[in-house]
């Protein structure tokens, strides 16, 4: 070969070199992900099925619904896992266990307070939370509730002399941890 | 004679662009169905999860919350784009990258995940055949657990791609 040739065939290198050189050394490359996230506390409450309750609408969530169906005082049936009793000659009451679930996050609690209330007031029926009566005022069920599942009788009381018809409301629960 | 050719090869070298790149380059990329990413297309990205509880709350667009029975989880998508540079000639017979990730700071309190990867300090391969040029979306998810204290939780995730 002669000396042009070689000196040509170096001069390439050469400039393949300076390409890539002194950074030839990375074939790799980097990348960073800052990630930030600001946690605050809260607790949630849902209302699960008994095993011994009437099966509930929404089960699980915090927006649960409870339908007894059509039911007469004497005579009729009543869904699974609901007891009818009476009360002497005045009233009768449909009862089912309702599980109530509260679980806190992100704070230091040993316990919870739980209240229900109705959402809208009804002077002829009552409306019972374990021994707790409602009315559209919060009514404390427990001021040292556990946390996890707590099973709560919920009982409704009609009078014999209230006219037959539908009879709704809403219970309103809150948790707040102690 | 020589010195004149030597003296023309310096200059070619100290002449070239001065943005080609003679190595490979990451870019993190917004997903269209993640979180908003702050430099988006660069190397250095951030994600900024906002304030949010275990329960109720909101996330930002781009992010599902899933809450368990001890522990909820932010989860998003996260593109990343590895491409050879125009120069790189070291790498021309390259047809693949591998991928690792890790933590910046150690956290032995939430759980750090890249693609279902575990996150820790120590490097993780996510994928060994990773595409050229190709923008390829990653799933991310931090894991809080019901016992963490409220507050800031802060990392940074570390990428490292590397011609195959």
């Amino acid at each position: 070969m002669k000396n042009g040739r070689k000196l040509s065939l170096a001069i390439v290198v050469a400039i393949a070199a300076g390409f890539v050189s002194p950074s030839a050394k990375a074939t790799s490359a980097t990348g960073t992900v800052a990630v930030t996230a600001t946690t605050v506390a809260s607790v949630s409450i849902t209302f699960v099925t008994d095993g011994a309750g009437i099966a509930l609408g929404g089960s699980g969530t915090s927006a649960a619904t409870v339908a007894f169906g059509s039911v007469q005082a004497y005579g009729g049936s009543v869904p699974a896992n609901v007891t009818k009793s009476f009360n002497g000659t005045t009233s009768w009451s449909l009862s089912t266990p309702i599980d109530v679930v509260v679980e806190v996050a992100n704070q230091t609690s040993g316990n919870y307070t739980l209240t229900a209330a109705l959402q809208t007031a009804d002077g002829t029926n009552t409306w019972l939370l374990g021994a707790t009566s409602l009315s559209t005022g919060a009514a404390t069920l427990t001021s040292t509730g556990a946390y996890g599942s707590t099973s709560y009788t919920f009982k409704l009381t009609i009078p014999f002399s209230e006219a037959a018809g539908a009879i709704s409301n809403t219970i309103n629960f809150t948790a707040t941890a102690n | 004679m020589h010195r004149y050719w030597l003296a023309l090869a310096v200059l070619l070298f100290w002449c070239r662009p001065a943005g080609a790149q003679t190595t490979l380059v990451m870019q993190l990329v917004h997903d269209p169905a993640g979180i908003a990413l702050s430099g988006s297309g660069t190397a250095a990205a951030s994600a900024n999860f906002g304030t949010v509880a275990a329960f109720g709350g909101t996330v930002p667009s781009g992010v599902t919350k899933t809450a368990g029975a001890s522990s909820f989880t932010l989860n998003t998508t996260i593109d990343i784009n590895v491409s050879k540079g125009p120069l790189d000639i070291l790498d021309l017979l390259s047809s693949s990258y591998t991928l690792t990730a890790k933590l910046q700071a150690a956290d032995a309190q939430n759980i750090w995940k890249w693609n279902s990867m575990t996150l820790s300090t120590t490097a993780t391969t996510i994928t060994s055949g990773g595409t050229y040029t190709s923008t390829t979306p990653y799933t991310f998810s931090l894991t809080v657990p019901f016992s963490a204290t409220a507050g800031t939780i802060s990392n940074t995730i570390q990428m490292t791609a590397v011609a195959n």
